[in-house]
Parts: C-alpha cells; structure tokens; sequence
C-alpha cells in the first residue's frame, strides 16, 4: 500500500500531465495562437510556426497561403514568441530580417499595433495567423494548440 | 578584378554626382520614413505598451463594459509596395598604406546607399528591385546601379525560382555584403570578402532555384542552385597602360548547401562557384611601341589583347554558430584562377590557388551595444604561403593578415555607430599601383554610421 504523500504526489502529477495533454496552449509561454475561424487546423507545432513567421513556410495544408502577423515590439509577448517558437533572441530577429529585405528574400510579417487589431486581422484574412498574450480576447477567432 | 582610382575625371565626377543624388535622397526618404514610424504602423489605437518583463496589460473587453461603446479596432493592411533602404557614412584612415587606391591613406568618403521597392504580385509571386550607389575613399564612384532586380515565386517551401539580377550566394555572408546593419563589422574579413571584388561578386544575371527541407530529426537542409552572367562594369576594373574595351562573363554557375543541425543555432555549408571572364583590351599607343620596339610584338600589332579567366573556381567551406548573444564563424576558401592571353610570349599563362579563411566571434554586451573581432589571412599562393617565389619583390607580399576588433551602438532601431580597428602584416590585399613600396606592418582604423528603414 502506497504511503499517501506518494500517493498525492502520483496524483497532482497525473491530473498535471492530463491537463497539459487536453490543453496544448497550456505549453506555451504567455501566448496562444489564433487563426480564421474557418481555419480546419486544431494544433501546429512550433516547427511550422517557426518557418511560417520566418515567412519559409507558404501554405497551409489545404492550400490556402499563410499570412502570419506580428505585435509591434513593444509587447513583452512578441519577444516570448520569438525565443519560444523563433527561437532568435531579438538582435538574432533583428539581423535576419536585415539580411531577407535588403538581399529581397523578403519582408517580415506586417505588425498589429495591439492584439485586437491583430485578431480583427485573422477575422478578415482566410489564411491568417497570430499569437496574442495568453488572457487576451480572442472573439471569434480560432484558438488552436501549439505542440 | 581590382578596382581602382580612374584617370578618367568625368566618369568620376558623374559617378560622384549620382552617389551625391542618391545620398540626399535616401537621407530625405529616411528622414521621412522614420519620424513617420515603420512602414507596417497601421493608425490602429494602440493597447498600453508593456515594457518587457512586465505582464500584459489586461484586454478590457465590450462586454465587460457594456455602457461604453466598444473601440473600433482596424486590422493592419499590409502595404501593397513596401520600401526600404540604407544609406551609411564614415570616414577611414590607414598608418601606412593606400588601402582603397592611390592617395587613399584616408578618407572622409565610405558612403553607401541603397534603397529598395518590393510586392507581392500574385499568390507566393514576389517582385522586387534594389538600387546602390557607393563612394569609397579613391575607389572610383560607382553610379547607381541595380543591387538587384528579380522575380521570385515560391511555389512550396523545399522549391522556389527567382529569375533576373540576383544576388549570388557565396559563404555565409556574401549576399549581405553591403547591408552593414546586419552585421558587426564594417568590413567583412577582407580574405574571403575582399571590397574590390564587391561589384563583380555580388549578384548575377540569370536564373536560381532554391528552397529548404527538413530532414526528420536531422535538422534541415537549405540549397540553392543558379546559372547565370556576371555583370561587370568596365569601372571595376583595374587597367593600367590600356582601355578596357569589355568584360564578358561567359557564365557563372554554381551550388549552396547548408545544414542547420539540430543544435540550435548552428550551420555548417560549402559553396562552389564556377565562371569564365574574358577582358578585352586596346593597349595604350606608348605601350604598343615599346612592345614593338623590344620585338615582343609583330609591328603590325594592333594593340589589341584579350585576357581569358578560364575559369575561375571558388569554393568556400562554412560554419555559423549563434547562441544568445554570441556569433562564432568560420570559412575557409580556395579560389583558382586560369588565365591565358592572346600574347603568350608576353604574358605567359598561368595558374593561381588563393587560400582564404579567417575565425569570428562577437558578442552583445547590453541590448544596444555589440563587439567582437575576427582573425582574416589570404595568400596568393596556398603553395607558396611564405612568399619565396622571386614573382614577390618582397614575401610579405604574399600574404595579409588582418586582426579586427570592432565595437556597435545602435542608437535605435534604425541608425547604429560603428569603431573598427584593423592591425595588418602583409600587403597582398591591396592595390599594387597605388602602393608601389608597401608597409608591411600597418593599421586601418574605419568610423561608420547606418541609417536603415
């Protein structure tokens, strides 16, 4: 028979690890990531997050082109984003995006000067994504798991 | 395929003027463009800022507050044709030697500019042009030019095209040659990125596919293939007792692989580049006669030559590793040059294995302030590295040895102040003319400022 400090253990580890498992989001660093409601994608990793705000990643898998959007940088947010899914520190950012516009790779997603008007941006574009602070108002925008 | 000083003072002072326009231009379009903010500000009402670190600002939804109406709040609209540009001035001197050119020991003139325009055409359709202009100390002026020009459609992420003048990928740096704010030092190791070979080196005219793919849990791969021409501006050159009538490149063809591993932050690659350049020459009258006169010539000569650069191989071995606020690179390159003439009796062919390589490391020491240094050594020769061949008057003529230190501030996010330092031991970096009796221990100090939107 278990001793029951064991015991509790075992089981605020359990209930941990199934809420972890049935919410994704929970996985993240501050944020959650929206899309169009119209959207069919419930969960993405962070590998395509990461190609689709480097702007390497086109489409989603239906076909319809992504169009990530950014918060401007004054959000702690954006910056939690970058080392979480990025995985650049903002100079690293800095300096690639530096490099993609004056080599003409290509440009950095357009920024939303406020989470609002980055989910009234999802609303209106088929195909777009963004990642708000985590307790931010979503509205009819698509909350989906980042794995 | 050194630049140099011309004799010619109206292509010069063109050059000049042009480099003068553009630089009043890009510094009225930057004035204007950054007090206005970013191209993406959008007049959208703005949430708190939260300074990093602190929580969000709380979202005060309509609902909580039903007896206020609810903000209007605008999407973002991306601008349909965005623009962007640089422009950087400073000002080098050198203990001893001419570094660009003759009478170059210093100079308040280390002006670059560009400025570019780009759209999205149609679904993963790009269009995009760049113009440049610089004004290097004696290096002659080049007239705005265009940096690059192409389309790109990229169709899946693992296959894209891009087709027009195209920048040419070459080590890890080669397509950022001249955009100082995105990186530390003012001059990229001279060895692998030598300035006089800029104009030549830096893109292309013609076709490149590219793309990138992930290999399971072995990181990704990153390629690019192209073929294409050189475009070489006459002015690039370095002639003397002649005219360059033309500079044709046959072709260029070449090939990028890097691997991002899967440590975080680390790449390794090579490329290989292939061309053939043929320089057509008229020699000067004075020349013609005294070649005539030594009986190296029929005296029906015309004074016409052609020197063939067939081929030049370059090939280059990379390794980048980024990690918080630390950059570690290193390259290594050979460049093999075989170049025969229409006068083998008087300049004989020959054949040429450069050895190129240096070592960084930067470092951030406060969000706005960066530094760091590298180690740079090119020899002419890989086989004659000390210089014993009786063709170097002197064996530091064989060799350069660059230690750079330099130290960043960026003011903003938009204009930046570098200091660099350069302690030199050898010569073959520079332009022989101009430094007919070089020191072989010397010291580049450079001063630049970038301002980019």
């Amino acid at each position: 028979m278990a001793r029951p400090g064991i015991h509790l253990l075992l089981t605020v580890c359990t209930a941990a690890t199934l809420r972890a498992a049935a919410d994704p989001i929970a996985a993240t660093d501050g944020y959650k990531v929206v899309v169009n409601p119209g959207n069919p994608v419930t969960a993405v990793d962070r590998a395509f997050l990461r190609e689709a705000y480097l702007r390497r990643a086109t489409d989603w898998t239906g076909g319809e082109p992504i169009r990530p959007i950014d918060l401007a940088t004054r959000f702690a947010v954006r910056e939690r984003f970058a080392a979480d899914v990025l995985r650049k520190t903002p100079a690293q950012l800095k300096r690639y995006w530096n490099q993609q516009i004056f080599s003409g790779k290509g440009v950095p997603p357009p920024e939303a000067e406020s989470p609002a008007a980055a989910v009234a941006y999802v609303l209106g574009n088929p195909g777009a994504i963004a990642y708000v602070p985590i307790d931010a108002d979503t509205g009819r925008a698509k909350v989906i798991g980042v794995r | 395929m050194d630049g140099k000083r011309s004799s010619d003072s109206d292509v010069t002072a063109r050059g000049r003027a042009w480099a003068q326009s553009v630089r009043v231009a890009i510094a009225v379009a930057v004035l204007g463009l950054t007090s206005a903010g970013s191209v993406f500000a959008q007049p959208v009402p703005a949430a708190p800022p939260d300074a990093p670190g602190q929580p969000e600002p709380p979202t005060v939804t309509a609902a909580a507050q039903p007896a206020v109406p609810a903000p209007v709040v605008v999407p973002p609209r991306p601008p349909r044709v965005q623009i962007h540009g640089f422009a950087s001035e400073g000002a080098f001197a050198s203990t001893a030697n001419d570094y660009l050119g003759s009478a170059a020991r210093g100079s308040l003139e280390l002006f670059e500019g560009g400025i570019n325009f780009s759209t999205e055409v149609a679904e993963r359709l790009r269009a995009g042009v760049q113009l440049f202009a610089r004004d290097l100390g004696a290096l002659r002026d080049a007239a705005p030019r265009l940096d690059w020009a192409y389309l790109d459609y990229r169709w899946r992420p693992w296959l894209g095209l891009r087709a027009g003048v195209i920048r040419m990928p070459f080590g890890l740096y080669n397509e950022y040659v001249d955009i100082d704010a995105a990186r530390l030092p003012i001059l990229l190791p001279e060895s692998v990125y030598p300035v006089r070979d800029r104009d030549v080196l830096l893109s292309h005219t013609g076709f490149s596919i590219y793309g990138s793919r992930e290999i399971g849990g072995g990181g990704e791969l990153e390629y690019q293939a192209w073929l294409g021409a050189l475009t070489i501006e006459r002015e690039a050159l370095d002639v003397v007792g002649a005219t360059l009538d033309s500079a044709q490149s046959k072709y260029v063809a070449g090939g990028q692989l890097f691997w991002h591993t899967p440590l975080d932050g680390l790449r390794v690659g090579a490329t290989v580049l292939r061309t053939s350049i043929d320089f057509r020459l008229t020699l000067a009258r004075e020349t013609v006669a005294a070649l005539i006169m030594a009986g190296y010539v029929a005296p029906s000569f015309d004074g016409k030559l052609v020197v063939s650069q067939r081929p030049d191989t370059l090939v280059v071995g990379s390794a980048e590793y980024a990690r918080g606020d630390w950059l570690l690179a290193a390259e290594y390159s050979r460049w093999f040059k075989r170049q025969r003439t229409t006068l083998p009796a008087l300049l004989p062919t020959f054949e040429e294995d450069g050895e190129r390589f240096y070592a960084m490391a930067t470092t951030r020491l406060a969000p706005r302030l960066e530094t760091g240094g590298y180690y740079s050594v090119y020899h002419v020769d890989a086989g004659d590295r000390g210089g014993h061949d009786p063709r170097f008057t002197e064996p530091f003529h064989a060799f350069q040895r660059d230690l750079a230190a330099t130290l960043r501030f960026d003011v903003n996010d938009h204009w930046l102040w570098k200091l660099e330092g350069h302690f030199m031991d050898g010569t073959a970096s520079l332009p022989q003319l101009a430094n007919p009796d070089p020191a072989r221990y010397w010291g580049l100090f450079l001063l630049r400022t970038t301002v980019t939107f």
